[in-house]
C-alpha cells in the first residue's frame, strides 16, 4: 500500500483537500496551525488502496516547532507527496515546494484556491510552471471540489523533479524569483472594503473596541442559542421521557437497582439534577444541561475560525499574553478551552516552547471554565441571582491573571515572540460550519458520556459502601475549617474529578448558603481538571511537568479557598 | 558579539553603542532637508507607509524564518499597525499581512520610502 502525504504551508486548505480525496470528516479552519495531530485516511484508486496522511502545515522541512517536526516525520515516510500550494501566494509557497523537490520524492502539485487568483489579478501559466518544476501541476478549488478529478487522475504521473537539485537557502530564493518572473503575472489590484475592515480590526485604536464587541456578542449568542435549544427542544423531550422513567422506577421497586438506575426520588418524583441515577441524571446532565451550549459554542467557534478573525485576535492580545509567559497564539487554546478543556490542551501544541505549553495547559485547567463547568456554575447559582455567577467568573479571571504572572516568573525557559501570518477574511461556508459543529459535538458526546455514566455509577457504589462518609470525615478539617463549607461537600469535590457537571446534584441538597456555594463552585473549577483533561495533560506535558502542574493546581485551590472564605464568609 | 563590526564590545561597550544608536539613529528623521534617509527599522515607519527592506539583522535562523514568511531583502514592506506597549507589529508584504514580535520587527531594516 502506497503512502501518500499531503504537504503544504499552514492555511492553504490542505485539510479540505484531504477530505475531498478521502471523503473523511476533517476539520479545516482559516487559522494557521489547526492540524496539530495528523489525520489518516484511505483512498481507493482502481484496485489499489492508498493510505493518505494530512501532515500539519509547515513553511519548510527544517522544523521550528512540534507541528513542523510531525510534518517532517510524515514526509520521510511518504512514497508520494501531494504538495498543496496557495495559488494566490505562489512565491512564498514555492520555498517548501523546492525543498520537497530537492529530496527527490515523487511529487504532484495542487495549486489550491485557484478561483481566488482571478479576483486578485494573478495569472499563472500552468504549462510553464510544469516545465520549470518538471512535475504535474493541477489547479484545484478545495471548497467547491473543482479540479479534483484531474488531481486524482494525474496522481500516477507524480515523479521526482529532474530540474531541481539540492541547493543553498539563498539560491533557493533566486530560483524562486526566476520561476515567478517566468510563470506569474500580477495586475494591480485596488484595495477593497474587506482590506479596510481587515486593517481596522488589527489597528489598536479600532481593533480593541471591535474585539470587545465581537467577544461579547459571541458569548451572548452562545447563551441565547443554548437557551432556545433547551426550552424548545431538550426540555420538552425530557418531559416526554419522564413517564417512561417513572414506569421503570415503579417496576423496579425500592432497592439497589432503583437507586442505581433511577436514583433517589425526591418527593416521590424524579429530579433530573439531584436523583443521581444512570437513567435520570446520567442522561439529563449531558443532554439537557451541557449539550445545548456545546452546540451553540462550537457553531460560533467554527464561524470565528473560518472567517479568519482569530489570528487578528492573537495579534491584539499578544502583549497581554506575553505578561503570562505565552504569546498571542494562546488565544486559540483558551478559546477552545471554553468549550471543552481537552481540545484546548491539545491545541497548546502550536505554541513553540515547553514553557509556553506548560503555562497554557495549566492556566486552561485552572481558570478556563469549560461548558460543563459553566453549566454547573449556572445550575447551582442561577436560582440565587446573576451577582453570584459574576462573582465566580470574576474570581476565575483574577486567578487566571495572577497565576499567569506567577507562572511566568516561576517557570524557566523562554517565550519567543509571535510570528504569524494573517489570512485574508473569508466568508464562512454554511455547510462547512455545520459539518464542523456536528463533528465536534459528536466527539464531545463520545468523550463525555462514558465519564458521566462512570461518575454516576461510582457515586452510587461509593455511597452504598459507606466510603463517602469516611471521606467526608477525612477531609472535614480542610473543607469545613479552611474552606468554610459543610463537610458533606467532600464527595461533590471528589466526584468533580470525573465530571464537574455532576457536582450540581450533589451540592444542591446540602443546604449551604449562596456564598458557600460560590466558594464550592469556584473550587470545583480550579482544584483539578476533569479526568479527560488530566489524561491529555499527562500525555502532552509528561509525568514531571504534570506533577508540577498538579501541585500548582492544588496549591492554588487551597489559597483561593482560604481567601474566599475570609472575604466572602468573613470567618 | 556586535553584529555589524564583528568585535565583541563587552557589556559597557554595548551600552554606549545603544546610547549612540538612540541618539543618532533611532530618532525619526523628519526635518532633514533634501529628504536624506538613513537606515531604520521597519518599526519607525509611519502607519500605512511602504519602504524597501535592505537588510535583516540577525543570524541564519532569524533570516531563514523571515524568508519563509516572505520577508526578504529587496521586498516592499508596508507598516499596517503597531500594537501599543512594545507589542507586535503588523506588516504587509506581497498583499499578505504578517504579525511580527516587536523585537523581530526592529531587526528588519528598511531604506528609502516608496
Amino acid at each position: 500500500m502506497k503512502k501518500i502525504v499531503l504537504m503544504g504551508n499552514p492555511n492553504v486548505g490542505k485539510s479540505v483537500v484531504f477530505s475531498r480525496l478521502t471523503g473523511a470528516n476533517v476539520i479545516a479552519s482559516n487559522y494557521p496551525g489547526t492540524t496539530v495531530d495528523f489525520s489518516k485516511g484511505k483512498m481507493c484508486r482502481g484496485r489499489e488502496g492508498h493510505e493518505i496522511i494530512d501532515a500539519p502545515g509547515t513553511y519548510s522541512l527544517e522544523p521550528s516547532n512540534r507541528a513542523e517536526e510531525v510534518a517532517l516525520e510524515m514526509f520521510n515516510q511518504a512514497d508520494l507527496i501531494i504538495n498543496v500550494v496557495d495559488a494566490t501566494n505562489l512565491e512564498r509557497n514555492l520555498y517548501l515546494t523546492l525543498q520537497i523537490l530537492e529530496r527527490k520524492k515523487p511529487v504532484i502539485l495542487a495549486l489550491n484556491m485557484w478561483d481566488e487568483t482571478h479576483h486578485l489579478g494573478i495569472s499563472i501559466d500552468l504549462e510553464k510552471l510544469e516545465n520549470a518544476l518538471q512535475i504535474p501541476v493541477v489547479p484545484t478549488v478545495a471548497l467547491s471540489g473543482e479540479g479534483f478529478l484531474d488531481l486524482n487522475r494525474r496522481i500516477d504521473e507524480a515523479r521526482p523533479s529532474n530540474t531541481i537539485h539540492p541547493m543553498q537557502e539563498n539560491d533557493r530564493w533566486i530560483k524562486i524569483g526566476e520561476i515567478i518572473r517566468n510563470v506569474q503575472q500580477v495586475t494591480h489590484r485596488h484595495h477593497t472594503l474587506w482590506d479596510g475592515i481587515s486593517e481596522a480590526s488589527i489597528r489598536p485604536l479600532t481593533g480593541f473596541p471591535l474585539a470587545v464587541v465581537v467577544i461579547f456578542s459571541a458569548l451572548w449568542f452562545v447563551s441565547f442559542i443554548g437557551e432556545i435549544l433547551i426550552t424548545h427542544l431538550f426540555a420538552p423531550l425530557f418531559d416526554l421521557y419522564t413517564p417512561f422513567a417513572m414506569d421503570i422506577s415503579t417496576r423496579l421497586g425500592p432497592g439497589f437497582l432503583q437507586v442505581l438506575l433511577i436514583g433517589n426520588l425526591i418527593d416521590g418524583r424524579i429530579d433530573y439534577v439531584q436523583s443521581m441515577g444512570l437513567l435520570t441524571t446520567g442522561i439529563y446532565v449531558p443532554f439537557a444541561m451541557v449539550l445545548p451550549y456545546i452546540i451553540a459554542f462550537y457553531s460560533v467557534l467554527a464561524v470565528f475560525e473560518d472567517s479568519g478573525y482569530l489570528p487578528r485576535l492573537s495579534t491584539l492580545t499578544d502583549t497581554i499574553f506575553h505578561r503570562f509567559g505565552m504569546h498571542g497564539f494562546a488565544v486559540i487554546p483558551v478559546f477552545l478551552g471554553f468549550g471543552c478543556n481537552v481540545p484546548g490542551v491539545l491545541a497548546t501544541r502550536t505554541l513553540e516552547t515547553k514553557k509556553q505549553r506548560f503555562i497554557a495547559a495549566t492556566l486552561l485547567a485552572i481558570s478556563v471554565p469549560c461548558m460543563a463547568k459553566n453549566a454547573m456554575v449556572f445550575g447551582i447559582l442561577g436560582p440565587y441571582g446573576v451577582g453570584y455567577i459574576i462573582l465566580v467568573f470574576a474570581t476565575l479571571f483574577i486567578v487566571f491573571v495572577v497565576s499567569g504572572l506567577v507562572l511566568n516568573r516561576l517557570i524557566r525557559g523562554d517565550s519567543p515572540e509571535i510570528c504569524l501570518e494573517i489570512p485574508p477574511y473569508r466568508k464562512p461556508d454554511v455547510a462547512t460550519v455545520l459539518k464542523k459543529t456536528w463533528m465536534r459535538v459528536l466527539w464531545f458526546l463520545k468523550e463525555a458520556i462514558p465519564f458521566l455514566f462512570l461518575g454516576v455509577l461510582l457515586i452510587n457504589l461509593l455511597y452504598a459502601v459507606g466510603f463517602v462518609e469516611w471521606l467526608g470525615v477525612l477531609f472535614a478539617p480542610v473543607i469545613q475549617g479552611w474552606f468554610g463549607l459543610s463537610k458533606e461537600a467532600a464527595p461533590a469535590l471528589l466526584i468533580g474529578f470525573l465530571r464537574k457537571d455532576l457536582a450540581v446534584g450533589m451540592l444542591l441538597p446540602l443546604g449551604m448558603s449562596p456564598m458557600q456555594l460560590v466558594i464550592a463552585t469556584t473550587l470545583l473549577t480550579v482544584y483539578f481538571p476533569c479526568v479527560g483533561t488530566f489524561a491529555v495533560m499527562f500525555k502532552e506535558l509528561g509525568i514531571r511537568d504534570m506533577i508540577t502542574a498538579t501541585a500548582f493546581m492544588a496549591g492554588t485551590a487551597l489559597v483561593i479557598g482560604g481567601i474566599m472564605r475570609m472575604i466572602l464568609l468573613g470567618i | 558579539m556586535n553584529r555589524s563590526t564583528g568585535y565583541d564590545l563587552g557589556p559597557f561597550g554595548r551600552k554606549i553603542l545603544w546610547l549612540l544608536h538612540l541618539l543618532f539613529i533611532h530618532r525619526p528623521i523628519s526635518g532633514v532637508p533634501g529628504g536624506i534617509r538613513m537606515e531604520q527599522p521597519v518599526t519607525s515607519l509611519e502607519q500605512g507607509k511602504t519602504a524597501v527592506i535592505i537588510r535583516l539583522e540577525g543570524g541564519f535562523l532569524f533570516r531563514k524564518k523571515m524568508g519563509e514568511m516572505g520577508i526578504r531583502e529587496g521586498k516592499s514592506i508596508r507598516l499596517v499597525a503597531l500594537q501599543p506597549f512594545h507589542g507586535p507589529v503588523v506588516v504587509e508584504i506581497d498583499e499578505r499581512e504578517i504579525t511580527l514580535g516587536h523585537g523581530m520587527a526592529d531587526r528588519v531594516i528598511i531604506g528609502d520610502m516608496v
